[in-house]
């Protein structure tokens, strides 16, 4: 198996990964498949430097997160309202209330800053915080207490807001 | 409500949303151009240091084989030396565009790097427009020579000996006029790409390094 086909056959195992930070990060189909897109560029041309040492998920998170946040658009696209979920999930009157919360609490971190995104995603995906922080450059104390203010930031927001 | 509680469903959810597939497949993409913004620099990079290239150098050996005369020849190669001087600042910045692409590195790092890069791109593009006048100026003196073989920097100096101070004054202030007219343009463009995302960076370091 030469280079390039064994990096598409572990990103495609992995492009899950992709699709997260994408729809975390980009909130219109077109951002969408542009992030995509320049992830799928940016991982490939990191590939050379993937050495096998950490896991491929880990790898493949940091160069998606790096390329999203510091992603350029000429342009500078402004969303109005950025809604994560509002292709995720049903109108609100066919919601049950789980379901609710859950596009409440779309709504709550389509808020948050891409760095807080960034460590959401990770904990989402069940990091400890030593990595995280590896991830983010910065101390797991510093990691604990952003999530820590992150998760009052979400609650308070989901709760002043239920159904927006 | 607490993220913890909606963890799982919402970590399923965000995989399994079928509502957006991507349009293309990897093999599709990975022959793609970037629109990285380290590539774009390194392009524009690029295309400066070529023009310089290609400028300067059938330049300098057209004046040298014009204007054979010693006098002439040290300023000829002095303004050729101080233009092709910045050839190699710009290949450094270059090299570091390689170094900075590979998105391997951690998040605040990837920043400060990126930070760095337009910043000191910036900073080169400034100096390199401030030069271009001075320069653009004394070699079109050295060009200008008429059939007594008298270069312009000659007609300049006993032109200027005959004016008056105001004029003098006044001749000063045209060339300031462009010098800074040119810089103005050159910051203007440079703040109309990169501005707003130098801000957005910054303050996204400033972040991380708030305890």
């Amino acid at each position: 198996m030469n280079r390039e086909s064994e990096f598409i056959a572990l990103l495609e195992a992995h492009q899950r990964i992709v699709k997260k930070v994408c729809r975390i990060y980009a909130h219109t189909t077109e951002d969408r498949n542009d992030l995509f897109q320049e992830i799928a560029l940016q991982a490939w041309r990191s590939f050379p430097r993937f050495r096998g040492d950490a896991q491929f998920s880990t790898w493949l998170y940091r160069v998606s997160l790096n390329t999203a946040i510091t992603f350029y658009r000429k342009e500078q696209k402004k969303t109005s309202v950025p809604v994560l979920s509002e292709e995720v999930v049903a109108p609100a009157s066919e919601l049950d209330p789980r379901e609710e919360q859950l596009e409440s609490m779309y709504r709550a971190i389509s808020t948050l800053s891409e760095l807080d995104k960034a460590i959401v995603l990770l904990y989402l995906e069940d990091y400890p915080y030593d990595d995280i922080g590896q991830m983010m450059g910065i101390t797991p104390n510093h990691v604990a207490v952003k999530m820590s203010r992150i998760k009052i930031k979400l609650q308070s927001l989901t709760q002043a807001s239920p159904n927006q | 409500m607490e993220l913890d509680n909606l963890k799982q469903q919402m970590n399923r959810q965000l995989e399994d949303d079928n509502n957006w597939q991507p349009t293309e497949d990897f093999k599709g993409i990975i022959g793609k151009k970037s629109v990285n913004i380290v590539q774009k620099i390194r392009g524009s990079l690029w295309m400066e240091t070529i023009i310089g290239i290609l400028v300067n150098i059938p330049l300098a050996f057209y004046m040298g084989y014009r204007f054979p005369k010693l006098l002439q020849l040290s300023v000829v190669w002095f303004i050729f030396f101080l233009i092709i001087a910045t050839v190699p600042v710009l290949i450094y910045l270059i090299a570091q565009t390689y170094w900075f692409e590979k998105q391997t590195s951690s998040i605040r790092e990837n920043l400060t790097r990126i930070h760095q890069l337009i910043t000191r791109y910036c900073q080169v593009n400034l100096v390199l427009t401030l030069l271009a006048v001075p320069l653009g100026f004394t070699l079109g003196l050295y060009l200008a020579v008429d059939s007594n073989g008298k270069d312009g920097l000659g007609h300049i100096v006993d032109f200027i000996v005959g004016l008056s101070f105001e004029q003098n004054l006044f001749i000063l202030g045209v060339f300031l006029f462009f010098e800074l007219l040119f810089f103005f343009l050159m910051r203007s463009y440079l703040r109309y790409f990169y501005s707003k995302y130098l801000i957005k960076i910054k303050e996204m370091i400033s972040e991380l390094e708030r305890e």
